[in-house]
């Protein structure tokens, strides 16, 4: 299935600060939309609204067609979703958060375990598997919420620096599964401050700020909204939208 | 030394504003049902039984805590925090634990002053009961260092841990074997410590002397003044900060590889219920521990019946009970909150929220009423009147209005702000008085088991009647809390 996120006019205010205002974003099938701008500029906000998380106080988030506020079991049975140091079942096995998972996106137990095997192997957590998430590193507990963001094979991918302490060959196997799920037409939002990983793995980039997208498009549209040169790389048109704004 | 030890001293107070409150009206309101004339015909008892009460239950509760003593090589904290601020900031060891000594001691003391200030102005005292009541923080200061010194010594492996606990073990028998064989407490159990409480029981009383209570109070000072330093300087030379532990680390470990291994399961509420519910109540060592404790319970009220101590100690447990019930419900948001944390995945993967929180209302009922059933196998061991086992299933609509009430407030902070990962509530200090006022809502339902204890106590033939309003009230109560948390929980914003 095709699917598509869309924002439309959102706000979202914490007590007197606008965290976001008044954004209107896009991504289509099969794109990997980067999300880049400086801490504390709404990109976490914004991804928590796409996944439900948080209710826009004006606007409307739409995944697949469908309102994530008014008809959300429809719109997040699309949706996979790794957000930024998040607090896990610290009690549970890795192989049992992994079957509660399953269990809870109703997948069926052969095409689960087709799958854990697929990922286990990719992202080298055999021997995690008997341990309990509260005993992982930080790289391994990213590792084990990617796999449970990859195993329902979402529509929808959304990521909020989802690579922060992962080995570089976790890394590797991750943006690849990503490119893979991107191939095979699902839409991706990824928030980093990896501009290189950026620049290499997504389709399009916006670059937010004070709430606001400063510009957005693909790379060289964004070089062209920058005034920067064609040779310019990311994290040049990057400084040249942002500094100076504080 | 003296300047970091008055800043935590000082940081301890103020971050425990809360529990301090709680512990100052439980002990007004049990000092205050003590001494109503009209309950008791006569005074509950003589300042010579006091004494003798006093130095055996020290004594007691000294042992118990030697055969509890574990071989483990680490300081049990309540706070992360605690344990943070040790590794991060120059505060050493034995500094922290002198300063934590004196807080304890000043926060139990001043309880217990207060409270039984409260009741001496009702019932006249002099006012050397008022200047040296205080007293009875040498008595907390000895306990507490003396303990943590052998502690100390079995983590160094400089005393036998099973010598400890079989020297205990044997001492604690020995008393209880000669107590029934005389029919009255062994000197066994009153001498050790009769020179700890004398001073303490003689600082409330009209007849003795203040000077002579000064006196008798200065071989516990010296020994204070000994022990509380030696305490914390060992601490510092045997324990390092990263060895401490948070207590629910400890709960964690001691319960973790005993729990049953969540299955597959293809339908999510099965799997919901199975996490939240039955794995936790299913452990070997839960079950364990829920027996085990039921049982002395039983025992210790069978002692208490044998030797005739009725009145007072029913007295004290039933009207103390609800209040003992609050405070399991505040230790228990800590694992329902900690349940929690993840609320992020269980919003994005479609968690049902409705089992979710039926299990979760469900666990917290189990809990506390796993509670009451050990307080009941007590209650009727002491009072041999079987109609208390009832009490359980009488207090239904306090333990379902105290369930609801806490997950509503669990789940309104945690739709503001995210929580504080291993604190003991997993709240910071005005989230714990948000949930205080929450759980203070159902304080009115404790009148009604004041009503259940009251047919009870009056023979009154309206308790059938009774028991169905409150299961039924129970349920109703139940019912719609489960409808709206889960819908809070659904459709506020997720901090975490």
């Amino acid at each position: 299935m095709e699917c598509s996120v869309e924002l439309s006019g959102v706000s979202k205010s914490y007590g007197r600060i606008r965290a976001v205002n008044n954004l209107s974003l896009a991504v289509r099938a099969g794109e990997i939309f980067g999300l880049l701008g400086p801490n504390g500029v709404g990109k976490t906000t914004t991804l928590k609204m796409v996944v439900g998380l948080l209710r826009p106080d004006s606007g409307t988030v739409t995944v697949c067609g469908k309102n994530v506020v008014t008809e959300r079991e429809r719109a997040l049975m699309h949706v996979g979703y790794m957000p930024e140091n998040p607090i896990v079942f610290d009690n549970l096995k890795v192989v049992e958060f992994f079957r509660f998972v399953a269990s809870l996106r109703s997948i069926p137990r052969d095409l689960f375990q087709e799958r854990l095997d697929r990922y286990v192997s990719l992202f080298n957590l055999g021997d995690e598997l008997s341990k309990k998430m509260g005993k992982l590193s930080r790289g391994n507990v990213q590792k084990v919420l990617a796999v449970a963001a990859f195993l329902p094979e979402p529509d929808v991918l959304v990521l909020d620096e989802p690579m922060s302490g992962m080995d570089p060959e976790a890394q590797h196997v991750f943006k690849e599964e990503v490119k893979s799920l991107a191939g095979r037409g699902a839409s991706v939002i990824l928030s980093s401050h990896q501009l290189g990983v950026v620049e290499r793995l997504c389709t399009r980039i916006g670059v937010m700020y004070a709430g606001k997208l400063l510009a957005e498009g693909t790379l060289d549209e964004v070089k062209n909204k920058a005034g920067a040169g064609a040779d310019a790389t990311l994290e040049e048109v990057y400084l040249k939208l942002v500094s100076g704004r504080g | 030394m003296a300047k970091t030890f008055l800043v935590v001293l000082r940081l301890l107070l103020k971050n425990n504003q809360l529990h301090y409150v709680i512990r100052l009206v439980i002990v007004v309101t049990v000092a205050m049902l003590l001494l109503q004339p009209t309950r008791l015909s006569k005074p509950p008892m003589t300042k010579w039984e006091a004494i003798d009460y006093l130095s055996a239950a020290i004594l007691s509760m000294f042992l118990l805590s030697l055969l509890l003593t574990s071989s483990e090589r680490a300081l049990v904290i309540e706070k992360v925090a605690e344990r943070d601020l040790l590794l991060t900031q120059p505060v050493s060891l034995s500094t922290y634990l002198l300063a934590k000594d004196f807080y304890s001691s000043i926060a139990s003391a001043s309880n217990i002053y207060l409270g039984a200030g409260f009741s001496l102005f009702i019932y006249g005292a002099g006012a050397k009961s008022v200047l040296l009541f205080p007293l009875i923080m040498l008595v907390e200061l000895w306990f507490s260092s003396m303990l943590g010194i052998l502690r100390l010594l079995v983590l160094a492996r400089r005393l036998s841990l099973s010598l400890l606990r079989a020297s205990a073990s044997v001492y604690l028998v020995a008393a209880l074997l000669h107590s029934a064989g005389t029919r009255a407490l062994s000197p066994l159990l009153t001498a050790p410590l009769i020179w700890v409480v004398r001073p303490l029981v003689f600082s409330l009383t009209l007849t003795e002397p203040w000077q002579q209570v000064l006196v008798e109070s200065l071989p516990l000072a010296a020994m204070c003044v000994v022990l509380v330093p030696s305490y914390a300087k060992l601490a510092g030379k045997i324990v390092h900060p990263e060895e401490i532990k948070h207590f629910t680390e400890v709960m964690t470990e001691s319960e973790g590889d005993a729990e049953p291994e969540l299955s597959f399961l293809s339908d999510p509420r099965s799997s919901i219920f199975e996490l939240y519910l039955w794995r936790p109540f299913t452990s070997k060592t839960h079950m364990t521990r829920f027996v085990a404790g039921t049982a002395i319970l039983a025992v210790v009220g069978l002692l208490l019946r044998f030797f005739g101590v009725v009145e007072v100690i029913k007295i004290m447990v039933i009207f103390e009970y609800p209040f003992l019930v609050l405070i399991i419900a505040w230790m228990l948001a800590s694992a329902v909150a900690f349940d929690l944390g993840p609320l992020w995945f269980l919003r994005v993967n479609l968690a049902d929220f409705k089992a979710l929180v039926a299990a979760e209302t469900l666990k917290y009922t189990v809990y506390l009423s796993e509670v009451l059933v050990a307080i009941t196998a007590f209650v009727v061991a002491l009072t041999g009147r079987l109609d208390y086992l009832l009490l359980p299933l009488a207090s239904l609509p306090l333990i379902s209005g105290i369930s609801v009430s806490s997950l509503l407030a669990i789940a309104i902070i945690i739709s503001k702000k995210k929580l504080v990962r291993y604190s003991s509530e997993g709240f910071t200090e005005p989230e714990n008085w948000l949930f205080g006022i929450f759980l203070a809502f159902t304080v009115p339902l404790l009148l009604v088991v004041e009503l259940f204890v009251f047919l009870i106590e009056e023979r009154v033939a309206w308790l059938p009647l009774y028991l169905i309003v409150a299961i039924v009230v129970s349920f109703v109560i139940l019912l719609a809390g489960v409808n709206i948390v889960a819908d809070l929980l659904y459709s506020r914003d997720v901090a975490s």
